[in-house]
């Protein structure tokens, strides 16, 4: 008879999970090009290229 | 967490809002671990986790550059309490309840210094309580009464049945169904009552 319940849990122990490089490579490139520029009391958000 | 590792966080935060992005690798690799964990142990999905996980600095390299980051010292619980507010909209917008059940390993409550965590929980409490006194004035008058005199009295179902001049049997009778139209309240408003 087929098991109805099965739950194997992820296959790394959850303490030792880290997000990919791609993940932590694409934040460090957003955090790059954004920046935030003040004018008067005004702040506007900017993204360079 | 230690002093010294608290001022040497403290150091690469300034470091990094005054223009250091070697600082935010550094921050990100340390700690990159403890969050992931976090968030992956409430969303059980790999792809959604590294979403989760983008998003949560995404909000902090934002906060950080517009300067209104305010809590020296306390990086990690801070970027902790980002993460659980983004697990906790990704189940409001996917219409699904998050199972925070409080017996895993990484609860965000963890992450907070003792200060925090009072604060944190004091404030959280004084929420869910003044959203569900929101949420109760919409049951009837009768299951209203028995809640309240119930939860908020703390009166025992003998005392509220000879205050409200009924049997026991009916004011248990009200209590069941005030808990079952409340649930269903919580449900309509989309309310995340957890602690």
């Amino acid at each position: 008879m087929a098991k109805i319940y099965l739950n194997e849990g992820p296959q790394t122990p959850l303490k030792s999970m880290k997000p990919s490089a791609k993940t932590v490579k694409s934040i460090l490139e957003f955090s790059k090009a954004f920046s935030v520029v003040t004018y008067k009391d005004l702040q506007f958000d900017s993204f360079q290229n | 967490m230690n002093r010294t590792s608290i001022s040497s966080e403290a150091l690469l935060v300034k470091q990094y809002i005054d223009g250091d992005e070697k600082s935010l690798s550094i921050l990100i690799n340390r700690h990159q671990q403890k969050i992931f964990s976090f968030i992956f142990s409430k969303v059980y999905d790999k792809d959604l986790a590294e979403d989760i996980f983008q998003d949560t600095f995404i909000k902090v390299i934002r906060t950080l550059k517009r300067g209104k980051y305010n809590e020296e010292g306390k990086f990690l619980p801070w970027v902790m309490r980002i993460a659980h507010n983004l697990v906790i909209d990704h189940f409001r917008k996917s219409n699904r309840m998050p199972k925070f059940e409080g017996k895993g390993d990484f609860e965000i409550l963890d992450f907070m210094t003792d200060g925090d965590l009072n604060a944190e929980r004091q404030i959280i409490k004084s929420q869910i309580e003044a959203d569900l006194h929101e949420l109760i004035k919409e049951l009837p008058q009768d299951q209203l009464e028995v809640l309240e005199m119930r939860i908020f009295k703390e009166m025992s179902f003998k005392e509220i049945a000879f205050k409200t001049d009924v049997s026991i049997n009916t004011a248990l009778g009200r209590m069941r169904y005030a808990l079952i139209n409340l649930r269903k309240i919580i449900e309509k408003h989309q309310v995340v009552l957890t602690n």
